[in-house]
């Protein structure tokens, strides 16, 4: 029975999440909604942190095109969540793809840092942008009409956002397991030895950060759902910290770390509501606690402890993005 | 597969009938209210880029109910008070909002302090019909948008702060030419709009738009851009921090024409960041106060907020919240002892003059116009002192 549990563990969850919306006032159910909506940012930020270790830091900013796509798709042009949720990815993708070029040129710290610059030039795209974006004003955001049923309120939102974080996180675990995944790895490892592998690996970054950008713009789109309301405030270098967090604290290269991650951060400054100086040191304190005696998250930490099962392809020893040399340039 | 679909089928009927049997039971009508209480949520920025305005504006309004409360509370009931904090971050206010209106059960709320992250609450305030005040957000759509039944303000919202200036730079002789500094956010977004509209209308040429971060350390290359424009005035639409460089370094380079400031920063404040007034020999902003700090109109608040809340320092940001205290202590009274949410609104929306308190400003709403507050103060430096100059200015 346990070994079921904890082969199933994923499932457990979403099934979790179902049966406690019949018992959440408004309030929880929002709460649990963000969570949903991070697990689908933490799956995809996992994908390129964790599996393909680039030290991407602009997931705040691919979340924030995701979002405004969808909004204005669906707000000013009427286009259907079906179609809007995905042009949000896709965009997102492309934006993705298109900041992975100087991936082949920089890693560590140096790609946190381009990918830092890229997030501060799309939130004051958004900030400026105003005939499109509303500026500082935001966006109102409609509630979806699907199948001739209005999504409004945070229960409805709720079955549009669980069956999509559900999906996302099938597709996670299905890339893992794939060709794809396993070239991930191989590059986090050692480029030299993925390149003589004939893994192509400037093919492949520019492919994690095209997909992980995907996610994020789904998870934006999903965001603007829980928010009906969004501003580029929402957008900004905290979020980027949060998604960072919730990856490092959940557990880098771990299917279940972006979900523990996502339930930690989402609640703990709930929780933490009446407690203001632990909130403010709260972030920085748990991440130094976690790189210093956890540094594979809760995830590596209960996978130890055999209390979760052990993951393919997860991280056997602390190891950061950036280690391992670039391999050089193909061509 | 077919067994893990399964096994959380299982799981997921299991969890929601025992959760579903242990769900709370349906709640009243008009929550918050007891025969001997009524229930208000707050919502500050306690922490977060915006903290600096977050216990002064809640402890400005809270020392009104701790008043009322003091001489027995408003008709029997004492007003109970449930304090959240927002982090001037949106999904931090929505959940603040949701979790005084939906777990807290509250019978209003009072609150924001930052614009962005106070509209994102907007929607949730109006599907659930719950009454507002705003504490001191400025930005217009918060209550300006149709439609808005329950949200209500009792501060200078932001366009008017916009229209005043520029009303006081049409009486300014020789002006004929500004340059506008400020930031890039939904703050100064607020005054942009009928700030250049009203300049346009008084034949006043904008030079252009000079945007300073709020972190602003060094404003040398701004403040020289501007004085290569030679502008006759220039209006400073920046938060208190960066204002503050903003003027020490114009003073420190010679930029010295006249400079207008909006209702964000306060003349007393800049003084002490700067450390003396000779960097604003030149400067007026827009007040909302009936007085400077000290004055005789503000002695009162002065000593009714030492009185209840000694620690906190006597500050320019100390007492923007007070009048929508005051608004909603005068909405509860009229509404009577049989209160409920309809009653309020309806007590609220019949306010006409009501004295502001420490702001310049009498509060007046209707059904149609939730914005109670419509006068400023200009104030400036004279020989050291700050002084109110001219009339108030009204839109």
């Amino acid at each position: 029975m346990r070994t079921l549990l904890q082969n199933n563990l994923v499932w457990l969850f979403f099934a979790g999440t179902v049966a406690l919306s019949f018992t959440t006032d408004a309030y929880s159910q929002y709460l649990m909604n963000l969570v949903l909506v991070y697990v689908v940012i933490g799956q995809g930020l996992n994908l390129i942190l964790g599996f393909a270790g680039m030290f991407a830091f602009a997931h705040g900013a691919f979340m924030g095109i995701g979002a405004y796509v969808s909004a204005l798709l669906t707000a000013k042009l009427g286009v259907s969540l079906l179609v809007a949720m995905p042009a949000a990815g896709v965009a997102a993708a492309i934006v993705g793809a298109l900041i992975g070029f100087p991936a082949l040129r920089v890693s560590g710290l140096y790609l946190a840092m381009v990918t830092l610059g890229f997030s501060e030039i799309v939130q004051w795209g958004i900030k400026h942008w105003k005939s499109v974006t509303g500026g500082p004003d935001g966006v109102s955001v409609p509630a979806p009409v699907l199948f001739g049923h209005r999504f409004y309120g945070d229960y409805p939102t709720f079955y549009i956002v669980v069956v999509v974080a559900l999906a996302m996180t099938l597709l996670a675990q299905a890339i893992i397991r794939s060709k794809l995944g396993r070239a991930f790895v191989a590059i986090r490892d050692s480029e030299i030895a993925a390149q003589c592998s004939g893994i192509k690996v400037a093919r492949t970054k520019v492919l994690a950060f095209a997909i992980s950008a995907f996610y994020a713009g789904i998870g934006g789109s999903l965001f603007s759902l829980t928010q009906s309301y969004i501003t580029p405030e929402n957008f900004g270098f905290y979020q980027t910290t949060l998604h960072f967090c919730i990856v490092i604290v959940g557990g880098a290269a771990s299917l279940a770390g972006p979900i523990i991650g996502s339930i930690i951060l989402t609640w703990l400054p709930e929780v933490l509501r009446n407690a203001q100086a632990l909130q403010e040191i709260g972030y920085g304190l748990m991440l130094i606690l976690f790189v210093i005696f956890a540094p594979r998250g809760i995830a590596g930490f209960l996978i130890d402890k055999g209390i979760l099962p052990r993951e393919r392809f997860s991280l056997r020893r602390p190891s950061l993005p950036g280690r391992s040399r670039p391999a050089p340039q193909e061509g | 597969m077919k067994t893990s679909v399964r096994l959380s089928l299982v799981a997921s009927a299991a969890l929601a009938l025992t959760f579903a049997m242990a769900a709370p039971h349906a709640r009243a009508d008009d929550p918050g209210i007891t025969p001997t209480s009524i229930k208000i949520g707050m919502i500050g920025s306690l922490t977060g880029p915006a903290a600096a305005w977050g216990w002064p504006t809640i402890n400005g309004a809270r020392m009104v109910y701790d008043a009322v409360n003091a001489q027995g509370g408003i008709n029997g009931r004492k007003i109970e008070l449930v304090v959240e904090d927002e982090q001037c971050a949106p999904p931090m206010a929505l959940a603040a909002a949701k979790k005084l209106i939906h777990r807290d059960k509250v019978f209003m709320l009072h609150g924001g302090s930052c614009s962005g992250s106070i509209l994102a609450t907007r929607d949730e305030v109006l599907a659930n019909e719950v009454p507002m005040m705003i504490l001191v957000a400025t930005m217009d759509k918060i209550v300006q948008e149709k439609p808005n039944d329950y949200i209500y303000r009792a501060f200078l919202p932001g366009s008017f702060d916009g229209k005043i200036i520029a009303d006081f730079i049409a009486t300014m002789p020789n002006v004929k030419r500004v340059v506008v500094v400020g930031h890039a956010d939904e703050h100064a977004g607020a005054r942009y709009g009928t700030l250049t509209e009203g300049l346009k209308k008084h034949g006043v040429e904008l030079l252009g738009l000079e945007t300073i971060e709020t972190e602003l350390t060094d404003a040398t290359a701004q403040v020289l851009k501007i004085k290569d424009a030679k502008p006759d005035a220039v209006v400073l639409v920046g938060r208190p921090a960066a204002s503050a460089v903003f003027l020490k370094d114009a003073h420190r380079l010679g930029l010295d024409v006249p400079m207008i400031g909006a209702t964000v920063v306060d003349l007393q404040d800049l003084a002490d960041r700067i450390g003396g007034t000779d960097a604003l020999k030149n400067m007026y902003v827009v007040a909302v106060y009936k007085g400077p700090l000290g004055s005789e109109a503000m002695t009162p608040w002065q000593e009714m907020l030492k009185k209840y809340y000694p620690s906190d320092k006597v500050q320019a940001s100390s007492f923007l919240g007070t009048s929508g205290a005051l608004a909603v202590v005068e909405g509860l009274k009229k509404a009577g002892p049989d209160l409920t949410r309809a009653k309020f609104v309806e007590a609220m929306n019949g306010i006409q003059n009501l004295d502001g308190g420490p702001m310049a400003c009498s509060l007046s709403f209707s059904a149609a116009d939730h914005d109670g507050c419509r006068t400023g103060v200009m104030w400036g430096v004279r020989d050291g002192k700050i002084v109110v100059i001219g009339d108030r200015w009204k839109n």
